[in-house]
Parts: C-alpha cells; sequence; structure tokens
C-alpha cells in the first residue's frame, strides 16, 4: 500500500538546485503527487512536496538533507489519509 | 607566470583564475584532453607547474584520475570540452559516484549567450550529470571561479566523498576578471550525529556471535588501523566486501574473506549465523547482502558510517553511529568471551579455504593471480597496487590476490565499469611513482580503453598488464550457462585481435603464454621488467567463478562448483 506523505524543504535558490530536489525524490522511488514552492527568506525557497511511494520516507528526508543547497527539511507527517494503489 | 597565490587585485582571465586555484588547491596531476570550448583553459596550462596528462579518450581521463585519487586519497581532477568531450566522461564520473570517489571534473561549455541554443557541441551536460554527482556548478560569472574551485575540492572530500562537476562556459573562462577572495560560499553544517554508542557498547557486550562486516567506508574514512585495532582487541570474526579488501590480514584466523556473491563460504556462513552485525562503513549492497530480506537473519545490527542517509537505507540499524569511523570503532572496542564462535568460524574458515589443485596443465587463473600476487609481495613488499576490470578476472582477483591496505586494490565495485582498469592503472602510476603497478584485464574489458596504451608509451610508464583472455565475455558467459539454460548469446570473442601485436603496435613489449609451466617464469619475467610490459595469457573459456550465490537467492544457498 502505497502512503502519501508531505515534505517541506527549505532550498537555496541556485541554479538546479529544485531539479536536483525532484530527481532525487522520484529516483529513491517516491512519486510527487503535488508541489507547491514560495520564497522564504532572501535566496530560499519553502517547497512543499506531497509524495507517494511504498517506501520508507526517513531515508528519503536524509538523503535530501545531503543535498548541497538544501537548507533544512521538516516532514509534517502525512498530508492526507493514506492512499492505496 | 605560476607563483600560486591568489591576490584580490591580480586581473587574470577566468581561465588563467582556474589553474591558479588548482594550484592552490595542491593539484599535481591532472588528465584530460582539450577542445572548442576548453580551449583557454588549455591556453592557460602552458607555464603552469600543473602536470597535464593527454589521455587518448575522455573516459580514460576520468577513470584515471580515479585511480590517482583511489591510490593517493586526495581528489582526482579531469578536464574535457563540451557536447562529445563531457559525455566521454560521463561514465567515470558514475562510477565515481558509486564508489564514492573524490573527483572533480572540469568541462568546457559553449559562451553562455550560446546556451540553450544547440550550439556547436553544446550539451547539458550539468543537467545530464545531476543524478550522478555529489554537487555540480554552472560557473556563469568569472569573478567566481576561484570560490567554485575551493568549494568543489571542498565538497568532493567531506564526509562521503564523491564527484563534483565544474561547468566553464568560453565567455567566463576568456573575460579578465579580479578574483573573489576565495573564501567558503556556505559552510555545510555537519552531518547529525545519530550517536548509539552506547546502545551499540551494550549490544556487542551481549552477543555470542558477532561478525564485523566492513566496507570500503573504511578506507574513505582513514579508519584501516582503526579497523586493525578494533579486530585486535575484540577479535570477532570478520567478512569484507569486496571495497574493504586489504583492511585486515587474510592470513589471520578471524579473518573470514569478502561475502558474497563471489565471496568465501566461511565468510557468508560466519554472518547468516551471527547474532551481531558491526556494519563498518558498508551499505548492505546487493551483491554483498545476497537476497536482502534473508541475509543475516539471525543478527542485530550495528551500523557505523559517515553518511547519515546509509542508516537503514536498506536494513534497520539496531545501534547506529554517524561521523568519524575511526573514532566510533575506537569507541567501541572491548575484548569478548565468545571462543565457542571463535572456534565455529575457524572451522568454516578452514573447511571453504581456497583450493589451488586443479587437474590439467593449461594455465589455472585462480592460482596464477595467487602466485603474481605472493611474486610481487617477495619483490616489492608492500609497495604494490593491482587494478582489475570487470568480469570473472575481477572476482578471481578479490578472490586470490592478497593486498596491504585497502588502496592497493582498485576495482569498480559499485558501477562495475569495464575499461576501468588500465586508466586506473595510470591514475595509481601517477600518484605513487614509488608503487609497483599491475592491471589484470580480461579479454573483453581491454578493448574498451585500450587506447590507454598509448599513454602508457607516451609518458613511459611502467604498468604491468596481466590480460587474462578467454576468448569470451566471461562472466556473461558464465550467467547464461548457469541462469539461462546455456543458450549462449553474443558472449564469444574467439576472433579476438592479436593482443600481442597489439600491445607491440603500441611499442608496449608483450610475450604469451597457454600453458601453467609458464605461468612461474612469465610472471617473473613480467614483474622483472623495467618498462610497461603485458603478458597475453590464454586461459579455458569454460571455466566459472566459483562458488556463487545465485542471483536473488540467500547467501545461504551459495553453490560450489559443479562436477565437470
Ligand atoms: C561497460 C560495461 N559493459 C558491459 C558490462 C557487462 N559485463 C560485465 S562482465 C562482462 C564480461 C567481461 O568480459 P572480460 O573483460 O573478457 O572478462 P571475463 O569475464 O571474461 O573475465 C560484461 C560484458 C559491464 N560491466 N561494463
Ligand atoms: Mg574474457
Amino acid at each position: 500500500m502505497s502512503e502519501r506523505r508531505a515534505l517541506v524543504v527549505r532550498l537555496r535558490r541556485t541554479e538546479g538546485a529544485l531539479l536536483r530536489l525532484l530527481g532525487l525524490v522520484q529516483r529513491r522511488g517516491f512519486e510527487i503527487a503535488d508541489i507547491a514552492t514560495a520564497p522564504a527568506e532572501a535566496g530560499v525557497w519553502r517547497v512543499r512536496l506531497e509524495l507517494e511511494s511504498v517506501r520508507d520516507p526517513g531515508p528519503l528526508a536524509r538523503q535530501i538533507e545531503k543535498l548541497y543547497d538544501v537548507v533544512a527539511v521538516d516532514a509534517v507527517g502525512s498530508g492526507s489519509a493514506p492512499v492505496t494503489t | 607566470m605560476a607563483d600560486g597565490s591568489i591576490r584580490k587585485g591580480t586581473r587574470l582571465s577566468g581561465a588563467a583564475w582556474l589553474i591558479r586555484a588548482l594550484e592552490e588547491e595542491g593539484v599535481e596531476t591532472l588528465f584530460g584532453y582539450p577542445g572548442g570550448a576548453i580551449m583557454p583553459v588549455y591556453d592557460a596550462l602552458v607555464g603552469s607547474r600543473l602536470r597535464h596528462v593527454l589521455v587518448r579518450h575522455e573516459q580514460g581521463a576520468a577513470l584515471a584520475a580515479i585511480g590517482y585519487a583511489r591510490a593517493s586519497g586526495k581528489v582526482g581532477v579531469c578536464m574535457a570540452t563540451s557536447g562529445p568531450g563531457a559525455t566521454n566522461l560521463v561514465t567515470g564520473i558514475a562510477d565515481a559516484f558509486l564508489d564514492s570517489v573524490p573527483l572533480l571534473v572540469i568541462t568546457g561549455q559553449v559562451p553562455t549567450t550560446l546556451m540553450g541554443t544547440d550550439a556547436f557541441q553544446e550539451v547539458d551536460v550539468f543537467g545530464i550529470t545531476l543524478p550522478i554527482v555529489k554537487h555540480s556548478f554552472l560557473v556563469r560569472r568569472p569573478e567566481d571561479i576561484v570560490a567554485t574551485v575551493r568549494e568543489a575540492f571542498a565538497i568532493a572530500r567531506e564526509g562521503r566523498p564523491g564527484p563534483v562537476l565544474i561547468d566553464l562556459p568560453k565567455d567566463v573562462a576568456v573575460a579578465m576578471v579580479e578574483a573573489d577572495p576565495p573564501t567558503r560560499i556556505e559552510r555545510r553544517p555537519a552531518p547529525p550525529s545519530v550517536s548509539g554508542l552506547a546502545r551499540a557498547r551494550a549490544l556487542l557486550a551481549a552477543s555470542e556471535r558477532p561478525v564485523i562486516y566492513a566496507g570500503g567506508g573504511v578506507g574513505m574514512a582513514g579508519a584501516e588501523d582503526a579497523l586493525r585495532r578494533f579486530h585486535a582487541t575484540t577479535r570477532a570474526p570478520a567478512v569484507l566486501t569486496l571495497k574493504a579488501l586489504g583492511a585486515l590480514d587474510p592470513d589471520d584466523p578471524m579473518v573470514l574473506g569478502m561475502l558474497g556473491m563471489h565471496g568465501n563460504q566461511g565468510a557468508n556462513h560466519a554472518v547468516q549465523e551471527a547474532d551481531l552485525l558491526i556494519v563498518a562503513g558498508a551499505r548492505f549492497d546487493d551483491r554483498a547482502t545476497g537476497r536482502l530480506a534473508t541475509f543475516a537473519p539471525k543478527a542485530r545490527v550495528i551500523h557505523l558510517d559517515a553518511d547519515p542517509a546509509e542508516i537503514g537505507k536498506l536494513r534497520e540499524a539496531d545501534a547506529a553511529i554517524c561521523g568519524d569511523l575511526a573514532r566510533a570503532l575506537d569507541a567501541l572496542a572491548q575484548p569478548l568471551a565468545i571462543d565457542p564462535w571463535r572456534a565455529r568460524c575457524a572451522a568454516w574458515r578452514a573447511e571453504h579455504a581456497w583450493r589451488y589443485d586443479a587437474p590439467g596443465t593449461d594455465v589455472y587463473a585462480p592460482l596464477l593471480l595467487k602466485q603474481l600476487s605472493e611474486k610481487a609481495r617477495a619483490r616489492f613488499g608492500e609497495r604494490t597496487v593491482i587494478t582489475c576490470d570487470v568480469g570473472q578476472h575481477q572476482m578471481w582477483v578479490a578472490q586470490h590476490c592478497r593486498f596491504p591496505r585497502i588502496s592497493a586494490h582498485l576495482t569498480s565495485g559499485g558501477l562495475g565499469t569495464m575499461g576501468f582498469g588500465l586508466p586506473a592503472a595510470i591514475g595509481a602510476r601517477f600518484a605513487r611513482p614509488d608503487c609497483e603497478v599491475i592491471c589484470v584485464s580480461g579479454d573483453g574489458s581491454i578493448m574498451m580503453n585500450v587506447q590507454e596504451l598509448a599513454t602508457l608509451h607516451r609518458y613511459g610508464l611502467k604498468v604491468k598488464i596481466v590480460l587474462l583472455d578467454n576468448s569470451a565475455l566471461g562472466m556473461v558467459r558464465q550467467w547464461q550457462e548457469l541462469f539461462f539454460a546455456e543458450r549462449y548469446s553474443e558472449v564469444d570473442l574467439s576472433d579476438n585481435p592479436d593482443f600481442v601485436e597489439v600491445a607491440r603496435a603500441f611499442r608496449i613489449p608483450a610475450i604469451a603464454i597457454d600453458r601453467r609451466d609458464q605461468v612461474g617464469p612469465a610472471l617473473d619475467a613480467l614483474l622483472a621488467a623495467e618498462t610497461s610490459m603485458l603478458l597475453h595469457v590464454r586461459i579455458d573459456p569454460r571455466a566459472n567463478v566459483w562458488p556463487l550465490v545465485p542471483p536473488g537467492k540467500s547467501n545461504g544457498e551459495m553453490i560450489e562448483r559443479r562436477a565437470a
């Protein structure tokens, strides 16, 4: 059963940063169900991702944290009720 | 010109700043191949104190830089032009990514004004390599070059190492500027330290059947001595991954050898029976674990790694310590009262020790490699580096050669890159001129970067090549035999060129053998040679690598040699 969860990533606004984040998320086996970005403080984006996967999001958050442009990652729990695929 | 110092107020081209910055980082040798978009950098190279090694294919440059990095522990540097030059580097970048090798890759790019217009030799190498770099930069302002190089080196090295790309558009390289002072753009926070030391100590003290499972991370973290101390104190049975071979003395009865698909049965037995795994710088790779769900089924796990993202990625850890591996190992070390377990492991080790008594008079590759390693040790002591390619011969090297340290065994583990061996040997030769460098290759693999024989000749390098020729893509042939009902498909190489002639055409001396009684004298001649030399060895095309965990099976289901 695939679960839906939300992650909020604060990302420095550098060349390729968004591509790198989205690419990593998909490669690690998470489907992006929804995405919203908004400027946070100067030069930083706040990216909210709704992710669906059968995989555990714990390692994903740590993978994202390793990205050089990432300032912080917050798991905000399940965005909505778990969905079955 | 190159007084090396980067002073405020100096006006230079972006390319000249790049060279200055590399010199400041202590780079001595870099590997590359020129072309249009990177010509300003090659121009700035003239008169610099960097030694540039001109290879004959950009893939050779990337893999040589990897060999250099892995043999020396420094950051390897390679460069190429835009478009095809850049795409030819991609395999090397992926290799560095999967084996966590610190590598700086510099690519020329078309001018910023032409980027995005499908200009001549424009490819989006930044985009192509996004999934296989630790980080990448596209430098759009010449005044950023020095700081970017500084930053790239730091990123390549720190934590878990990896490849970093700098894509440099031509107009940025030719523009004249004052460089900004090279401060770090942003310091990365130290990885969150997941510290389970107290819990790990308790698990270890309570364990009756602990096994140390050490991986290549031990070498990258500079923790080989700490691992040896840990092993000496605990006397816990240890198994090593392909990338950790050399970390512990293979003659020690508590060193059970390599685990996994082509590992020692004894090592796999111990892991399957263990009640505790002490995982040091290893990542539960599928070639090591077999079917993951059945791997070490009775064991709790203590996971030590520099990379927090490895903890819990494939196997839950009961205790994890992130960060400095050497410190973690030292903090954890304690004597253990596990004699019955030691005795069981020693018995497995003895029962499954390699045997070299194969019948027949043709060359038996495992025996040849054992002799090669012993003869090299007798002549050169610990000053040997062995590189290899990918296939059956790679597994035989892992099984039958011995290595005094991890950096003495350069093998493409994560990516399994055929063509790795020769360029890696070239890199190792530049990195460790005090060492004898031996490359063990296969008849398939050697052809993937055979052009680098010209690099051996050009620089008068001494690399000893042992070419194990089974007239086949042997490893694939073996899988077809065993797992595809002997339906052989595109694995026959019996029309290979005459490799002795090939070598000689590149002005590399070569000899050929095909009988077992020729092996000793041929190896002596090879190792005694004062120049590069190729030893062509014809081996039985039907020979397989044993033992073996069939794909998708448990490490507990290893199969031994089939009766012929
Ligand atoms: C670049 C690349 N292409 C294909 C493969 C798949 N592959 C793995 S081993 C192997 C055969 C290697 O043949 P050879 O170098 O002769 O070694 P042998 O197994 O015969 O010892 C192949 C094709 C690979 N690992 N790398
Ligand atoms: Mg072969």
